[in-house]
């Protein structure tokens, strides 16, 4: 069941990307990633009322912490943008590509407390295959 | 197209850049609470973009509201996709967990540009297995050196 919950995740977040997309065709970028996130967060806000967390956050917190939220805004803004110049399967390719790459430089350099992993240079195998991949797609 | 595909990166870096951030503020309060707080900033930030940006916004494409999947359903998934991804980490292997995320998000991408297009390609689904074969040989290498996850 879980394997099916990950597949299920993958198609949620490929669905919510166009939907995402189609709300920036109707009111703009900037404005449609405010909506995405006063959505979310009065949604957030209901799951919150129904658990009733200890929402007292830790103080010895690096102020980096607080910035995931931002980063996110970041990530919204770039796929919606991104989202109608080219087609969906190529912008969610590319992500995955940006993804990879970014989690290996941070494995290799232990970016952020990240626990040291030299890159192992077999993967150039696997990374010729996405870049085919997204080519074949862009082109 | 050059700007797209740059910005489509990007928003892979940022996006494991976020969850790096977000892990940590997990581990020092609570899944919940860093939810929260990703939507509080995240609201703060995107909204002071907008009010800096107000004036040089272009009016809406279109008079009055869209309709509710597309008003509501992209904040709405964005919630249902960090809900399930609570429930289902440490209940598989990470490689499973990322490679099918990772598998279901290119397909479904192949699906909808199918519905938007109304016409079927052959590249961007050859393109698709190879992105996901590409993938899946990372992940094994990955899995073999004993790390189970592509980020972080």
């Amino acid at each position: 069941m879980y394997y099916l919950l990950s597949a299920l995740i993958g198609i949620i977040v490929a669905v919510m990307i166009a939907v995402n997309g189609e709300l920036t065709a109707w009111y703009g970028v900037y404005p449609a990633t405010v909506i995405i996130h006063l959505v979310g967060l009065v949604l957030v806000l209901v799951l919150v009322a129904a658990r009733r967390p200890r929402l007292r956050p830790s103080c010895k917190l690096p102020f980096y912490a607080w910035l995931g939220g931002a980063v996110g805004v970041a990530t919204t803004v770039f796929n919606n943008a991104a989202f109608g110049h080219i087609s969906v399967s190529a912008l969610l390719a590319l992500g995955l590509v940006g993804q990879t790459v970014t989690a290996l430089a941070f494995d290799h350099w232990g970016v952020l407390g990240t626990p040291r992993r030299a890159f192992n240079k077999k993967k150039l195998i696997g990374f010729t295959l996405v870049l085919a991949g997204v080519a074949v797609m862009l082109f | 197209m050059l700007v797209a595909i740059i910005i489509s990166l990007l928003a892979g870096f940022t996006n494991v850049l976020g969850r790096t951030l977000n892990a940590k503020l997990t581990a020092a309060t609570s899944q919940l609470c860093a939810t929260l707080m990703n939507y509080v900033t995240g609201l703060v930030v995107s909204g002071l973009i907008l009010l800096g940006l107000w004036q040089q916004l272009p009016p809406a494409a279109a008079e009055g509201l869209p309709p509710l999947w597309i008003l509501l359903g992209g904040g709405a998934l964005g919630v249902a996709t960090v809900t399930l991804l609570n429930l289902t980490t440490h209940r598989i292997s990470a490689f499973y967990l990322t490679l099918l995320t990772f598998v279901g998000q290119v397909f479904t991408g192949v699906i909808i540009d199918i519905i938007l297009t109304k016409s079927f390609s052959w590249q961007n689904l050859l393109g698709g297995v190879l992105v996901s074969a590409g993938l899946a040989v990372n992940l094994a290498i990955d899995r073999r050196d004993g790390k189970g996850e592509v980020g972080a």
